[in-house]
């Protein structure tokens, strides 16, 4: 996304539900499989610091 | 209320709680390890999902603006926490989704600067209401 543009966030996750991240753990974790048996709260960081 | 220190009471509402930075599992790693977190981080370090959430690249007033630099002199008076080194694009922000099983977003705060952060308060409520 350009700088300075408005965030943008979704209505529906369909669109992150088949990205893999691994976890701190380096554990490969598909994003949809986060709740699909509960709800989840997703919390982006800004960064690690 | 830190983020992490309120797992019991996502917990209690049904819901789990994923925190997602940019660089690597072992940076991640040593984030959960410094700050004490137990909830789950996810490490995105060609940030994907952050595009994918329609995250905002902040444009240098989103970062230095007035505001921003008032707001984060009261945060750290306040919880007397200072920033440390920035891991990953430091022009990248955050937010926070709650999604629900069927894949709907009830709920999201996507940061509109450097500032602008929902409240671990402010999505806890969220998801009560989303989950009631």
């Amino acid at each position: 996304m350009p700088a300075g543009r408005k965030p943008s966030p979704p209505s529906r996750a369909d669109g992150l539900a088949e990205i893999v991240l691994p976890d701190h753990e380096a554990h490969d974790v598909r994003l949809g499989d986060l709740w699909s048996e509960r709800p989840v709260a997703l919390v982006w960081l800004r960064h690690y610091g | 209320m830190q983020l992490h220190c309120a797992r019991s009471e996502f917990e209690a509402a049904g819901t789990s709680l994923v925190l997602i930075g940019q660089a690597t599992p072992r940076h991640a790693a040593q984030f959960r390890r410094r700050q004490g977190i137990q909830v789950p981080v996810l490490a995105d370090k060609d940030r994907v999902s952050y595009k994918a959430a329609g995250a905002k690249v902040a444009g240098v007033t989103d970062l230095f603006g007035p505001k921003v630099v008032a707001k984060g002199a009261v945060t750290i008076a306040k919880q007397r926490v200072v920033q440390t080194r920035t891991i990953g694009d430091a022009a990248q922000l955050g937010g926070a989704l709650v999604v629900m099983p069927d894949g709907s977003v009830p709920w999201s705060h996507m940061s509109r600067d450097a500032g602008d952060n929902a409240s671990p308060e402010e999505i806890l409520a969220a998801v009560r209401d989303a989950v009631a």
